[in-house]
C-alpha cells in the first residue's frame, strides 16, 4: 500500500519533467506546426550549464538560473533562424524533423565536447539538491521536498503559460498563428518574429525544465533524446498541442513508468512507454484532452 | 572529347551502360582486397558495404515517407538470430542468415502497422523506440541471449578478404534490386506518394501498403546486414548496435540523396572514409565525429536536401556554370532560362490523341449515376441529398458559388471524402469502395492545383498513368525479368506517344517542377487519361491559363468527349462550361438548385440568384454572345 503511494508520487515527480518539457514542444507546435527534436538536448543544456555556473563557478542559484534560460532560449530562437526558416517554404515533415534532429546533435556533441575537456571524462555531472529542506514522513509515504516542489513548478508553470496565450499580445498573436498561419500572415502579423518567440519559449521553458529537474534527472550530456521522447509521449497522451495536456500525460507516463520499475522490472519501462503510446495513438488518435485529429 | 557526350545520347550505348557498371563493380570488388594491404583499412570497408546494405533498406523506409530511427532494433534482431542459430542451433551460417532476413521482415511488417499509421515525427520517435524494446526483450531471455554479457558466437572462420568478398557481393544485389525497384512502377509510386494520399490514390496507388513493403524490405535488409556484422565481428550484446548506428545510417541515407540509385552507395562512401581519416588523425573522442554529422545533417537538409546525388543536377548549379560560361565569352547571348515563355511551345497533337484515347476505355460506358448523396463535415451539411447523371460521352458542367460543395462533390465521386448515405454507379455498376479501387473502375481526375511529382519526368510522370494497367508484379520488376522489361518497354513507348500528342515530347526527360503553368496542366490531364479512365473529372482545368492556352485545353475536353468518356467539368470560367457542356448542373449550399442544358439553366431565376455578384454579369454576358450569334 505504502510501495504504491510511493510509486505513484515518485511518478508524478518525473512525469512533472516531462510535462515541463512537453509543454515546450506543445508551444512550439502549436505555433509553428514543428516538433523541435533538440527540445530535450535544451533540457540537457540547462542541467549541464546550471550545475557549471551554480556549483564549479559559484554564481548564486537565481543568477545561474536566470543565465541558463537566457542560453536555451537562445538556442531555441537560433534554431527557428537556422534550422526551420529556410525550410519553411515547403513544409515536408521529413526535412523539419531531420533539420531538428541535426541541431540536436549538434547541441549535443557540443556540450559533450565542452564537457570532457572541461571536467575530465565523463560528461555527466552531479546536480545537488538547491531545496534543502529535510525530507518528511506521512504514515511511511516519503515526501522530499526537493523533488515534490517538482510538480508544483509544472502546475504553475503550465497556468502561467496558459494565461500568458490568452492574455498577452504576443500570446494571443501566438495563438492565432496556430490556428491559421496564412490568415495571421494577411492579417499584418509578424509571423517569423512569432516563430522565433515560440522557439525561444520552448527554449526557455526547458532550461527551466533542465535546472529546476536537475536534482531529478541529474546533469549529463546524453538524456535529450530520452526527454525529448518521454515528453512528446505525455503530450500525444495528453493531446498536442492542448497546453494542459503535458501535465495530464506527464503523470501517466511518470507514473506507469514508476510502476513499471516498482512490479515488472526496470528494463521493462520503455516497452511499457511504447504500449502507452500505442495504444493511445490506437484508442484516441487526439489525445485524452484534445478535440480534433491532427496528423503529427 | 565530343564523342562522349555523343555516346551517352545515343540509347543504343545507354542499354549497355548497366552492364558496363555492373562489371566495374565486380572487378572493383574483385581487386579491393589486393590493393588495400592494411587489415584495418579492409575491416572498415568491408563494414561500410554492411552498412551499405543496411542504408539502402533504410533508403526505401525514408522514401516512403517513413524516417525509421530503429535502425540498430532490426540489426541487433538479425545478429541475435544468426548468432541464437549457431550456438543454439548449430546452423550454418547462410542458414543463419536466412532466418534473420525472414524473422526481420516478419517483425518488420508487424511493427510497421501501428508506426505507419503515424505522422512522420511519431513514427521516429516510436521507430527510436524499438531498439530499446527490443533491448529488453533480449536482457528478459537471458537463457537464449545470455542477458547483458551478450552471446559470445563466433565469428566466420574466413579470412577477411573472403569476408570482404560476400559482404561486397550481398551489397551489391542490394544495390541493383533497389534501383531495378526505384526505376520502375514501385519508384514512381514511392515518388507520387510524397505529394499526398489523395493524388496517389486516384492514380490506383496504395500508399499504406507501399509503406508497409517498404518498411518490411528495409527491416529485412537491415537484418541481414546485422547478420553479416555478427559474421564479420562475432559476439553480440545488446549494445553491439544502439542509437548512434541509427542516426549514422539515416545520415549516409540523407546525405547520399534520398531515393535515388547512388545516394546510399555515396552517402555510405563518404561516412566510411571520414571515420577512418579521423581515426588516422586521432582527434579523439565521439564528440567531434559526432558534431561534424550533426553539422553534415543540417547542411545537407538546409542546402542539398537531394544529397550528393542531386548536386550534379542541381539548377543552381547550371545557372552557376552558365554565369561562369558567359564570363568567359562575353559577346555571346545567355541562353534562355528554362521554358519561361511558351512562345513556339509545341501543340497538341489532336490525331495522335485522339487515336490514343481511343485505346482507352471510353466504349466501355462512363454513365455515372448519383443518388442522393449526403456528406455533414463539422455539423456542416455540405452535400444534402445531391441526384444527378452523367450519360456516357457528356461533358458535364459543375457549378455554383464558393462554398456549394463542388469540390467535395468531386471528391465523394472518387472516394476522397467519405459520405453518411448516397451511392454512385459507374457504367451501372456500383462504385463505394476507396478511392483507389474508384481509380481502378475508371474514375479518372485532376486537381485544382496541378499536383505532379516534384523531380520526377515527363516521361515518368506519363508512366505513372499507365501504371494503372501494371500487370507484371514489382517481383519481377525488381528481378529484371523479361516479362517486367517487355512491359517497362511497352509503357515507355506508350508514355513517349502520350508525351507527343499534349506536345510535350521535347519535355520528355525534364523534370515535371521545371516546366510552364500550361505543360504542367498538360502533363496532369495526360496522366489522368493516360490511367484510360472512363470518367474523367477535371477541377478547375484552366485557372491560371490564358486564353489560347484555354482552348487548348477545350480542344483536348472535346477529343475526350469523342471517344466516349465523360467528363465532370468544375469551374468558374463561366463562358467555358455554357459553351463546351452537354448539361449543366448548379449547386448551392449542398443542394442542386437547377439541372439540364446551359441556355436553359442560365436562365433560371433560382440560378441568378444564387449568382449575385460578378458571376451573375458573367452569365449574362455569355447569354448575350450565344444569342447574337447567328
Amino acid at each position: 500500500m505504502w510501495d504504491l503511494l510511493n510509486s505513484l508520487l515518485r511518478g508524478l515527480q518525473v512525469g512533472s519533467v516531462y510535462a515541463i518539457v512537453g509543454l515546450g514542444l506543445n508551444v512550439i507546435f502549436a505555433a509553428t506546426g514543428v516538433f523541435n527534436f533538440a527540445q530535450g538536448e535544451s533540457v540537457m543544456v540547462g542541467g549541464m550549464l546550471g550545475v557549471s555556473l551554480w556549483v564549479a563557478n559559484g554564481f548564486p542559484l537565481g543568477v545561474a538560473l536566470v543565465l541558463v534560460v537566457i542560453v536555451t532560449a537562445g538556442i531555441g530562437a537560433l534554431t527557428e533562424l537556422l534550422a526551420i526558416r529556410r525550410l519553411s517554404a515547403q513544409r515536408d515533415a521529413t526535412l523539419w524533423m531531420l533539420s531538428t534532429l541535426g541541431v540536436a546533435i549538434v547541441v549535443r556533441s557540443t556540450a559533450t565536447l565542452l564537457a570532457t575537456r572541461t571536467g575530465g571524462e565523463f560528461a555527466q555531472r552531479n546536480f545537488p539538491d538547491y531545496i534543502k529542506a529535510q525530507p518528511w514522513h506521512w504514515g511511511q509515504l516519503l515526501v522530499i521536498p526537493q523533488r515534490a516542489i517538482l510538480i508544483v513548478f509544472a502546475v504553475v508553470l503550465t497556468i502561467v503559460t496558459a494565461v500568458w496565450f490568452r492574455r498577452a499580445r504576443w500570446g494571443r498573436g501566438l495563438l492565432a498563428l496556430a490556428a491559421d498561419r496564412e490568415a495571421a500572415a494577411m492579417r499584418g502579423l509578424p509571423v517569423g518574429a512569432l516563430a522565433v518567440l515560440a522557439f525561444a519559449i520552448g527554449g526557455f521553458i526547458a532550461g527551466l525544465g533542465g535546472f529546476l529537474g536537475g536534482p531529478v534527472t541529474q546533469a549529463s550530456t546524453t538524456i535529450g533524446f530520452g526527454l525529448t521522447l518521454n515528453a512528446f509521449i505525455a503530450a500525444t497522451i495528453g493531446g498536442i498541442p492542448n497546453l494542459w495536456g503535458p501535465l495530464l500525460g506527464g503523470a501517466v507516463l511518470g507514473i506507469g513508468q514508476e510502476l513499471t520499475a516498482q512490479y515488472l522490472g526496470s528494463e521493462l519501462q520503455t516497452p511499457i512507454s511504447l504500449g502507452i503510446l500505442l495504444v493511445v495513438l490506437a484508442v484516441r488518435p487526439q489525445g485524452v484532452l484534445g478535440r480534433q485529429v491532427r496528423a503529427l | 572529347m565530343k564523342a562522349l557526350p555523343a555516346m551517352w545520347a545515343n540509347p543504343q550505348a545507354k542499354r549497355w551502360l548497366p552492364l558496363l557498371q555492373l562489371i566495374v563493380a565486380v572487378v572493383v570488388i574483385a581487386i579491393l582486397p589486393g590493393a588495400v594491404s592494411d587489415t584495418f583499412y579492409l575491416f572498415s570497408l568491408t563494414l561500410g558495404v554492411i552498412y551499405l546494405t543496411a542504408v539502402i533498406g533504410l533508403d526505401f523506409t525514408v522514401y516512403a515517407g517513413a524516417v525509421s530511427m530503429g535502425t540498430a532494433a532490426f540489426m541487433l534482431l538479425g545478429a541475435y538470430a544468426v548468432a541464437i542459430a549457431q550456438v543454439h542451433g548449430g546452423l550454418n551460417a547462410v542458414i543463419g542468415l536466412i532466418i534473420a532476413c525472414v524473422v526481420c521482415a516478419a517483425v518488420g511488417a508487424v511493427t510497421s502497422v501501428p508506426a505507419l499509421r503515424l505522422g512522420a515525427f511519431a513514427i521516429a520517435v516510436v521507430t527510436l523506440m524499438y531498439a530499446d524494446v527490443f533491448s529488453a526483450v533480449a536482457l528478459h531471455f537471458k537463457s537464449l541471449t545470455g542477458g547483458g554479457d551478450g552471446i559470445s558466437a563466433n565469428a566466420a572462420a574466413v579470412p577477411l578478404s573472403r569476408m570482404w568478398l560476400y559482404c561486397a557481393v550481398v551489397a551489391l544485389v542490394a544495390y541493383i534490386l533497389h534501383r531495378n525497384l526505384l526505376r520502375g512502377p514501385f519508384g514512381r509510386a514511392l515518388m507520387i506518394m510524397r505529394r499526398g494520399d489523395a493524388v496517389a490514390s486516384s492514380l490506383t496507388v496504395a500508399s499504406g501498403r507501399y509503406k508497409v513493403v517498404s518498411f518490411t524490405i528495409y527491416a529485412a535488409l537491415a537484418g541481414l546486414a546485422g547478420g553479416l556484422y555478427q559474421q564479420l565481428n562475432g559476439p553480440v550484446a545488446t549494445d553491439t548496435f544502439g542509437i548512434d548506428t541509427s542516426i549514422t545510417l539515416l545520415l549516409m541515407v540523407v546525405l547520399g540523396g534520398v531515393g535515388s540509385v547512388t545516394g546510399a552507395l555515396l552517402g555510405t562512401l563518404v561516412l566510411t572514409i571520414i571515420p577512418m581519416i579521423l581515426n588516422q588523425a586521432a582527434s579523439g573522442g565521439g564528440g567531434t565525429r559526432d558534431l561534424l554529422y550533426g553539422v553534415i545533417l543540417l547542411v545537407v537538409v538546409l542546402i542539398v536536401p537531394k544529397g550528393l546525388a542531386g548536386i550534379p543536377g542541381d539548377p543552381r548549379l547550371r545557372r552557376l556554370g552558365r554565369r561562369l560560361g558567359s564570363r568567359f565569352t562575353a559577346d555571346r547571348p545567355l541562353p534562355a532560362d528554362t521554358h519561361e515563355s511558351d512562345e513556339g511551345a509545341q501543340r497538341v497533337d489532336a490525331g495522335a490523341l485522339s487515336g490514343l484515347l481511343a485505346e482507352g476505355r471510353g466504349s466501355q460506358g462512363g454513365r455515372l449515376e448519383v443518388d442522393d448523396v449526403h456528406r455533414t463535415i463539422g455539423g456542416l451539411r455540405i452535400l444534402r441529398g445531391i441526384s444527378m447523371t452523367v450519360e456516357s460521352g457528356h461533358i458535364a458542367g459543375l457549378i455554383g458559388p464558393n462554398g456549394s460543395g463542388k469540390t467535395t462533390l468531386l471528391n465523394s465521386i472518387n472516394g476522397l471524402s467519405p459520405v453518411e448515405r448516397g451511392h454512385f454507379r459507374l457504367a451501372g455498376e456500383a462504385i463505394d469502395g476507396p478511392a483507389r479501387s474508384r481509380a481502378k473502375a475508371g474514375v479518372g481526375r485532376t486537381f485544382q492545383t496541378v499536383q505532379l511529382a516534384e523531380g520526377s519526368s515527363v516521361l515518368d510522370t506519363l508512366m505513372l498513368g499507365l501504371d494503372a494497367h501494371r500487370k507484371v508484379p514489382h517481383v519481377c520488376y525488381a528481378l529484371r525479368l523479361p516479362n517486367a522489361i517487355r512491359e517497362a518497354r511497352a509503357h515507355r513507348l506508350e508514355a513517349t506517344r502520350w508525351a507527343a500528342a499534349l506536345g510535350l515530347g521535347e519535355h520528355l526527360n525534364e523534370d515535371a517542377s521545371t516546366l510552364t503553368p500550361r505543360a504542367r496542366r498538360l502533363l496532369e490531364v495526360g496522366r489522368a487519361l493516360a490511367t484510360r479512365p472512363r470518367l474523367l473529372l477535371l477541377d478547375e482545368p484552366v485557372a491560371g491559363l490564358t486564353g489560347s492556352e484555354i482552348d487548348e485545353l477545350v480542344e483536348i475536353i472535346k477529343l475526350v468527349r469523342v471517344a466516349g468518356i465523360s467528363t465532370i467539368l468544375v469551374e468558374h470560367h463561366a463562358e467555358l462550361v455554357m459553351s463546351l457542356c452537354d448539361r449543366v448542373t448548379v449547386l448551392d449550399a449542398g443542394e442542386v438548385i437547377a439541372s439540364g442544358e446551359p441556355a436553359v439553366v442560365s436562365r433560371d431565376p433560382k440560378v441568378i440568384a444564387a449568382y449575385l455578384g460578378d458571376e451573375l454579369m458573367a452569365l449574362e454576358e455569355t447569354e448575350m454572345a450565344t444569342e447574337t450569334q447567328p
